[in-house]
């Protein structure tokens, strides 16, 4: 950790990171108005309005406030759906390595046929076939990202189990649960870390995707950066620029900031980088 | 292989949602014409059945009636084939212009203020998320300056802007693993043998470092081309851009289930054929392929 402290652009990442979820956390005491009180006399109003540091949208809502709030959104989605992903893909992925042979066929092959589709052509049509909703939206993003972390961890236990540090155990008597969990998992995970960081911005641009072509089922009273990305889009032809600037800077900064974090770290976890 | 996948897939997301029949039928059916699509389909009938009656269906090219306009489904999605096509490849082809040449600029000028910009330039590329970049073009290039079109379909002017938020992403990826790759066989031992042998560099760089590295950016492409598909789907929406992406989004809201099943498969379908492509260029890249 210290290594990744000592790159600049790490820092950064992390900071911007840090202020992602400090935002989501706080928000009720740092939004300055409800995100969703409505104020039709104040409608489409520009930034820099009194009251109203980032403008209003076209019911006269807050747009930081919104913006605020919809970090909140983003942030459960994403956090949700990487553990949902992990809890699927990491005994997937530790089973399929060790053990091998035609389970670990099965698996690979099950992963092939999901990554053989578009990503968004996959959660476009599974969300059509269930029906939109917030629930379904994590799951969906979550399940589909199984494959992901099974590859990883399948990689390294591919790489580990012919160690001798992984004989000696089993000489020793050691049972094979007891060898996946204190020998292998722990040094697996570092690259795991990795992919679990570079997913979380690849989750949020995901639920945004969903939200602003209006699949994610997100109810319209949660703020979420895609849905006021989608109302911004609408009012784009009549000048209203601001209403899906704001939101779109805020997804694009947190992701730059989970790429510079997750590529640094990426770097010092992989030793041949060193 | 992938299609049988696609296909089984598309099959079960019938009974995802429970009952196929909802998904079929609009919601104020009588219980009279719920029963009669029941057993037209043959929903009636034992699981497997159904699965081998599909897939046999599938095979003789029978993919389904559109519920709205009960024309094939698979001519329809055909139909749009050749827009998707257009943006994706052009998409591509920008993508290769653009970031190529900047990786290896980068990789060549490491520690350059040339270097800094390009990868920053990469990183932002890789921030902005498609739907963003593309109203973002639309808001500078349509609204503000009124220099390109901003919807539709027509000649080359159409294209730009669509083409520029498709590929924007896929260039900066392509951009910085060139930059790796190229370092990558910059540091190696033929390198150093050819400059000991006192060659010019450029010819170090062009003649044997950037012939190798050519396959791994290989490897790059191929892997960006289901996120290039991917953004098709959103950019096409954006741009009300009539290809496959947008024809299945449109079905989705109209509940068009046929056509949702038709589409995933066709997706698929491209996705291998590419693919295909992508490892039929790797033959043609690297000799040690070919004799194997």
């Amino acid at each position: 950790m210290r290594r990744v402290l000592k790159n600049p652009t790490a820092v950064a990442g992390l900071l911007i990171l840090l202020a992602f979820v400090l935002v989501a956390f706080l928000a009720p005491y740092l939004a300055p108005a409800d995100p969703t009180a409505q104020d039709l006399a104040a409608r489409l109003k520009p930034p820099g309005t009194e009251g109203h540091l980032l403008g209003t949208d076209r019911l006269g809502r807050d747009i930081l406030s919104r913006l605020i709030f919809g970090a909140r959104l983003s942030l459960l989605v994403s956090v949700t759906s990487v553990l949902i992903g992990l809890a699927l893909g990491l005994p997937l992925g530790l089973i399929s390595g060790y053990f091998g042979g035609r389970l670990d066929d099965l698996l690979m092959r099950l992963g092939d046929i999901q990554l053989s589709l578009p990503f968004i052509v996959l959660v476009i049509a599974v969300m059509a076939a269930l029906g939109p909703s917030l629930l379904n939206t994590i799951l969906v993003l979550g399940v589909t990202s199984w494959v992901v972390y099974a590859r990883v961890v399948r990689g390294s236990v591919l790489s580990l189990k012919e160690l001798e540090f992984v004989m000696a155990a089993r000489a020793l008597g050691a049972s094979t649960p007891r060898i996946m969990q204190k020998h292998l998992l722990p040094n697996a995970l570092a690259p795991l870390i990795v992919v679990a960081t570079l997913e979380l911005a690849r989750i949020i641009v995901a639920e945004a995707a969903l939200s602003f072509l209006g699949l994610s089922g997100v109810p319209p009273e949660i703020p979420s950066w895609g849905q006021m990305l989608a109302d911004g889009r609408e009012v784009l032809f009549f000048g209203g620029w601001w209403v899906a600037t704001f939101p779109g800077v805020a997804i694009s900064l947190v992701v730059l900031g989970i790429n510079l974090f997750g590529d640094a770290l990426a770097e010092v976890l992989d030793p041949r980088s060193r | 292989m992938v299609a049988w996948g696609a296909a089984t897939l598309a099959f079960f997301l019938l009974y995802l949602s429970g009952d196929p029949v909802d998904l079929l039928l609009p919601l104020d059916a009588s219980p009279e014409a719920r029963a009669e699509l029941r057993h037209a389909y043959g929903f009636d009938q034992p699981l497997y059945v159904q699965y081998g009656r599909y897939l046999w269906k599938l095979l003789h090219g029978d993919f389904g009636v559109s519920l709205r306009s009960q024309e094939p489904a698979l001519a329809l999605v055909l139909g749009r084939m050749p827009a998707t096509l257009k943006l994706a490849g052009a998409g591509l082809l920008f993508a290769l212009i653009l970031g190529l040449p900047a990786g290896v600029i980068a990789a060549i000028k490491k520690g350059s203020a040339l270097e800094l910009l390009i990868l920053t330039l990469a990183l932002l590329g890789q921030s902005i998320p498609v739907y963003f970049l593309g109203l973002v073009l639309i808001m500078l290039f349509g609204l503000r300056w009124h220099l390109l079109p901003i919807s539709g379909y027509g000649d080359w002017r159409h294209l730009v802007l669509p083409t520029i938020t498709v590929g924007t992403y896929v260039t900066a990826s392509i951009a910085r693993l060139t930059r790796n790759g190229v370092l990558q066989e910059l540091r190696s031992d033929y390198v150093r043998t050819a400059r000991a042998k006192g060659l010019a560099e450029r010819v170090v760089v062009y003649k044997h470092a950037l012939r190798n590295a050519a396959i791994p950016v290989v490897t790059i492409v191929g892997l960006q081309l289901g996120t290039l598909l991917s953004g098709a789907v959103i950019t096409e929406t954006i741009f009300a851009w009539p290809g496959m992406g947008r024809f299945v989004l449109l079905a989705v809201e109209q509940g068009d289930f046929p056509v949702v099943q038709a589409s995933v498969i066709v997706f698929a379908l491209l996705l291998a054929l590419v693919n295909l492509a992508v490892d039929l260029a790797y033959l043609w890249l690297d000799p040690r392929v070919r004799y194997a």
